[in-house]
């Protein structure tokens, strides 16, 4: 069954709330993922959820995927819940546009009301659960307030990549085109046509986020690129800010070592890092690796 | 005195510890503004500040001990409102923050940090890893026994790797600084102790700690004040809205 948006056709690859993950997916002999998202310790002696969400969403018929990494901000009510509304809405979105145009304005204006019209579902959706009832007299007034005034919040990174062969007649041969829209502190490491690594994001500034209670606050910034074919996509939450640059170097074992090594500083934080691979060594290894 | 980095994050691993000192003398119960008393008001915004504590503590609706309490009430003498240290979750478990009560003719000052020192000298060896502990002295009138200027300053030179231990005050009295401030958002803070008219603001300020850069940025950002960097955690505690700014400041640690 598919609706009329073909949207069952979509092949949808997601990080775990409730627990680790660690994936790798091959799509279609063009694209290699690798997703790895770890809850920080004191998460995991909690059993509370991963506030990090990624999602990334590929229309195999189009040669198309979007994806979306976020950051559920601590402070707010439920960050993780904001994390992965914003990322289901964001993907689905994205990969619904007709095409990425040649400036993003348009996208820009039509996106900033999206943000504020998602925002009133899923505040209305959030007000709706139930609050803890372990929680005292004087929690449940702070939840309460958290939900009503603050509502959740997320940072977030997201995008849409038109990955067709090189050897289709209608692509360049060395790009990808592509689209990205941020808000926060959300990092992509990205390499364009012909330029050095670019960081993308707002780096060390978390005001800039999506809330369910505010929909936009702060600052969009939305993108139109070309992406290096030979280069891969590297989005990661600030969990790993620390091992930014090398993200991209690391092997699926160093990458777990480092996670790890992360996880034992006191100050640890939910780790997540989404890797869009397009050249023939990183895909080579990913069908390896599933073989 | 040796500056410290004020860095570490308050953790469920590296809990911040908080002490409160409170002034509970008779003269709390006075009128501070038309409609509270100055013990009302401390108890609102002690309140408040433990509801700020709680949201920076919070995951998946539930309280995360980040944060470490301890409070004492102080007239004649001293009183352990919280029978020792307790975390932020346990201190909800009980309802929050008692409500104090004032009264009593003394203000044994000394007699409350004599208190304070004996509680850090028990545990600070716990908080090695953790964000400097802060001591948060609030009142309203001259002491009336001996000075503490010197069991303040043994407190602030005791030390955590974090940096050596806050002390911050809170003086809940009308006219003690030298020009009138018309935006609080806009003040600067406390900056040096001749903008203050009184004698005892100019001791409390000088028994009090720089400001941190981390706290000062947390608190700007955060609650859009304006503090400049050579402030010190030295607050007037005229109105509700500065009490809670001071009260913010005690536990303006990352997280």
């Amino acid at each position: 069954m598919q609706n009329p948006n073909g949207e069952a056709a979509w092949r949808i690859i997601e990080s775990d709330q409730q627990a680790d993950s660690f994936l790798s997916a091959l799509i279609g002999g063009q694209v290699a993922v690798r997703l790895c998202s770890v809850r920080c310790k004191e998460a995991q002696i909690e059993d509370a959820p991963n506030q990090d969400y990624a999602r990334v969403v590929i229309d195999e018929r189009t040669s198309t995927l979007s994806f979306c990494v976020c950051d559920g901000v601590g402070g707010s009510f439920q960050g993780h819940v904001a994390a992965r509304e914003l990322a289901t809405r964001l993907t689905r979105y994205l990969l619904m546009l007709p095409g990425i145009p040649r400036h993003p304005r348009s996208v820009a204006v039509a996106l900033r009301a999206q943000l504020d019209r998602w925002a009133i579902e899923a505040q209305r959706e959030l007000r709706q659960a139930a609050l803890p009832t372990h929680a005292s007299a004087l929690e449940q007034e702070i939840l309460v307030e958290q939900r009503d005034q603050h509502g959740s919040a997320t940072v977030f990174f997201g995008g849409r990549i038109e990955y067709a062969s090189p050897d289709h007649p209608r692509r360049f041969q060395h790009t990808l085109p592509a689209l990205f829209c941020w808000m926060g502190n959300v990092t992509a490491r990205a390499w364009m046509a012909r330029k050095p690594c670019e960081p993308l994001g707002d780096m060390h500034n978390d005001r800039n986020r999506w809330s369910t209670r505010f929909g936009q606050q702060g600052l969009l910034t939305v993108r139109v690129s070309a992406l290096n074919r030979s280069e891969p996509l590297v989005v990661y939450t600030d969990g790993l800010d620390a091992l930014g640059p090398e993200l991209a170097l690391l092997d699926d074992h160093q990458l777990q070592q480092r996670m790890w090594e992360q996880l034992a500083l006191p100050d640890s934080d939910d780790m997540t890092v989404l890797e869009l691979h397009w050249d023939e060594t990183r895909r080579a290894r990913a069908q390896r690796m599933m073989t | 005195m040796e500056l410290g980095s004020y860095v570490q994050p308050a953790t469920r691993l590296t809990p911040a510890l908080v002490i409160y000192l409170i002034d509970a003398s008779d003269s709390m119960n006075d009128p501070c503004g038309p409609a509270l008393t100055k013990i009302a008001l401390v108890n609102a915004a002690l309140r408040e500040g433990m509801k700020g504590m709680v949201l920076r503590s919070m995951r998946d609706n539930k309280v995360q001990p980040r944060y470490h309490i301890a409070m004492f009430a102080y007239s004649t003498r001293v009183l352990d409102l919280l029978d020792g240290i307790r975390s932020l979750p346990d201190l909800m478990r009980v309802g929050g923050p008692p409500e104090l009560q004032a009264g009593g003719s003394g203000t044994d000052t000394a007699a409350g940090f004599r208190e304070v020192e004996r509680l850090l000298q028990d545990h600070l060896a716990t908080y090695k890893s953790c964000p400097a502990p802060l001591v948060c002295h609030l009142t309203d009138a001259l002491r009336t026994t001996q000075d503490p200027s010197p069991i303040v300053q043994r407190i602030r030179a005791m030390r955590v790797d974090d940096g050596p231990v806050l002390v911050e005050n809170i003086l809940m009295a009308e006219k003690i600084l030298r020009k009138p401030v018309k935006d609080w958002h806009t003040w600067s803070g406390v900056r040096k102790a001749r903008h203050l008219a009184d004698g005892y603001a100019r001791l409390l300020y000088a028994l009090s700690s720089p400001l941190p850069e981390t706290y000062r940025q947390i608190i700007n950002n955060s609650a859009g004040y304006q503090l400049h960097k050579d402030a010190r955690l030295f607050f007037p505690g005229t109105q509700p809205e500065l009490v809670r700014l001071a009260l913010a400041a005690s536990s303006a640690t990352q997280i």
